[in-house]
């Protein structure tokens, strides 16, 4: 199909103008005098509108008839935001008007397919351009001249026209485009392998995503989900991402005060996600992407724009969470754990060897030894690879108290970090046979957890 | 790279930037710091520190920082691309008591490079200068790094408050000029930069050479 823009250029033959209330029998707008339809004069050529001029979605500004009533009158000075929501839908509804041709062709076109998306960007992005484009000649067209400009100024009139816009054009087209959306993700698999990993992450429970910030309770979880449920039928971009804040509200309020002030991305991201397995609607993974490739591009810089991208990047991480290695923790054990190692090879001699972890206030990890870093005195020679060595004692940490073996040196893992291969401490001599330093000299606020390879009695 | 949304009139400008390092730098504390605890209260997430904003005047023209934190831990490293889209700029924070943290700065310079090019003006920060009897990382390795990678390299205290202010404004003068600049070369068209960058596919790193020692999660 040509883009969008062409065909808005593309005039229809000007009609007699409809008188208004054929327009809105039913709505019963009351125009601001600006936007009163008139008969255009002169009319445009068919196709040369966009050679001799800007095109013109609404009939051209002429000194209206009066307003209907007082009413009318007095709902255009009180509401003008309103009323000029209800003129753009009045008009867009009319084929025989520029912008209501326009609009109801690109309805038409939309509705019938008949093009391959191979991504919810290509399906989407000619939607969004419309959407831009419409909206920016509405802008320029003279008949959108208010009665008084002051009520109404810059940003909100561009705010009003975008929300009449996607009322317009959104509105009939969301079902078909969420279930285009729904197509390619099943075709793709990830929605499926998403309500798998949810029901997952369910079973899991909040080892799944420790984080360092209390989980919500049921109630403030269902409480999340009704928004999220608002914003799976809501429409307008806009409207959707309200919700979406409003919902991310929530679970900040359910995370309660943070111990230093306000949390960030570091807590939020795992207890968001947390949050999501719990509302079970995968159908977010389609709704999060129409509203990114929707949504006004400027809004995409402000907080709804990051939101919605924690939202997309919870669902990606969801999405992937077979991936991660199974890990099982103990119920009352929701300290994150972020575990790191160098091997050997790039460590500079006499580098600490250590695997820190984190726990929750201060609590070992059930009578593990816990020491702050320290040197590993014993660099070379290699060791002697691959020896399995089992965990010296079982963690009750694991459900499966798996042996976790690595080189000659071993450490309890309580948590095993996803999506990265696990690089198990490599300690050069078997065993390590440094004895454990003592407690911690120096007490950092939040307690590091160090268990030292072969540091055990 | 992401529009600058310069605006016409008396030039103001969009930025975003995009906060990145490991769980326990304190990449939380330092926006917070700058920020001034001052929350916006038009933000309906408001006091949290996850997404804050800023607006600075610079010699007349008008910026807007939108700082976007990212979750640092290596698990939601991959996520990354899903955050730096269209940043104009990236703070990386690491720890100058913790060697591995920097090693974390140094991967994502080079994934950054990669994938945003020279357009995105880096910061590297290192943190916590109030604990400078422990520090594990050298300010000369540092500094010659930051300059091998065209980056700016800076030190800074969140607790004492120090250096943060020198950081976001030198980082915004320096996002004026990157804007500016671009602008230029599109030839003052519309700097509309809209749809062209969405649609970004998360990337699976490979399992690269891994960074030292051990971190606690998130900070």
């Amino acid at each position: 199909c040509p883009s969008p823009s062409s065909r808005l250029c593309r005039t229809r033959n000007w009609r007699p103008f409809p008188t208004w209330g054929s327009v809105s029998d039913t709505t019963h707008p009351a125009l601001p005098p600006g936007l009163l339809p008139q008969p255009p004069t002169p009319p445009p050529q068919a196709r040369g509108v966009g050679v001799h001029g800007p095109p013109r979605l609404l009939p051209s500004a002429a000194p209206g008839p009066p307003l209907r009533s007082m009413s009318d009158a007095v709902l255009a000075v009180l509401a003008p935001e309103k009323q000029l929501a209800r003129a753009v839908e009045g008009l867009a509804r009319d084929r025989s008007t520029r912008l209501g041709a326009s609009v109801q062709d690109f309805l038409t076109l939309v509705r019938g397919g008949g093009v391959e998306w191979r991504s919810s960007h290509e399906l989407l992005s000619p939607i969004r351009t419309f959407l831009t484009h419409t909206k920016a000649q509405l802008l320029q067209s003279p008949a959108l001249e208010l009665p008084s400009p002051t009520l109404l100024p810059d940003h909100r009139l561009d705010a009003v026209l975008e929300w009449a816009l996607h009322r317009c054009v959104l509105k009939p087209l969301k079902a078909v485009l969420a279930s285009r959306l729904r197509r390619l993700r099943v075709a793709d698999g990830s929605l499926g392998q998403l309500r798998e990993n949810l029901q997952m992450v369910r079973e899991r429970g909040p080892s799944a995503f420790p984080a360092r910030a209390p989980l919500p309770s049921p109630p403030d979880t269902q409480r999340a989900r009704r928004k999220l449920l608002q914003l799976l039928r809501a429409y307008s971009p806009g409207t959707q991402v309200t919700l979406l804040l409003q919902a991310c509200k929530g679970v900040y309020r359910a995370m309660g005060a943070a111990p230093d002030g306000s949390y960030g991305a570091d807590e939020f991201l795992p207890v968001l996600s947390f949050i999501l397995a719990q509302c079970d609607l995968p159908q977010l993974l389609m709704e999060a992407e129409y509203m990114m490739e929707l949504m006004e591009p400027s809004q995409l810089l402000g907080e709804g724009g990051y939101y919605l991208t924690t939202l997309q990047a919870s669902l990606a991480l969801l999405g992937r969470f077979h991936e991660e290695e199974p890990r099982e923790l103990c119920p009352n054990f929701q300290r994150a754990l972020s575990w790191r190692h160098q091997p050997p090879s790039e460590r500079p001699p006499g580098s600490p060897c250590q695997v820190r972890g984190e726990v929750l206030g201060g609590e070992s990890l059930m009578g593990t030894p816990c020491y702050p870093p320290s040197p590993c005195p014993l660099s070379t020679p290699p060791c002697p690879l691959p020896t399995p060595y089992p965990l010296p004692y079982p963690s009750p940490l694991l459900a499966q108290p798996a042996p976790i073996t690595t080189g000659t040196c071993s450490v309890p893992i309580p948590h095993v970090t996803p999506s990265l291969p696990l690089h198990l401490p490599q300690c050069p001599l078997s065993p390590c046979p440094h004895p454990p330093p003592p407690p911690p000299a120096h007490a950092h606020s939040v307690p590091d957890l160090l268990c030292l390879p072969g540091a055990t009695a | 790279m992401a529009g600058s949304g310069a605006g016409g009139g008396g030039r103001s400008f969009s930025f975003k930037v995009v906060l990145l390092g490991e769980g326990c730098v304190g990449k939380t504390s330092l926006v917070l710091r700058y920020c001034e605890n001052k929350f916006n209260d038009k933000h309906i997430t408001t006091l949290q520190a996850s997404f804050l904003t800023k607006k600075l005047n610079i010699g007349g023209k008008r910026v807007n920082l939108a700082i976007w934190d990212t979750a640092g831990q290596e698990r939601f490293h991959a996520l990354g691309p899903i955050y730096y889209r269209d940043s104009n700029g990236a703070i990386l924070v690491y720890d100058i008591t913790d060697e591995d943290s920097f090693q974390k700065v140094k991967n994502w310079v080079k994934e950054l490079r990669k994938m945003l090019g020279n357009e995105i003006c880096l910061c590297i920060v290192g943190n916590k200068i109030d604990l400078e009897k422990e520090r594990h990382v050298s300010v000369q390795e540092a500094e010659t790094y930051a300059e091998s990678v065209g980056a700016k390299h800076y030190h800074t205290s969140a607790k004492q408050n120090k250096g943060i202010e020198e950081l976001f404004l030198d980082l915004c003068k320096r996002m004026i000029e990157t804007a500016q600049v671009d602008e230029r070369a599109r030839g003052n068209g519309s700097s509309q930069s809209g749809t062209a960058r969405r649609g970004v596919q998360i990337i699976d790193d490979e399992p690269q050479v891994q960074s030292s020692g051990g971190c606690c999660s998130s900070g």
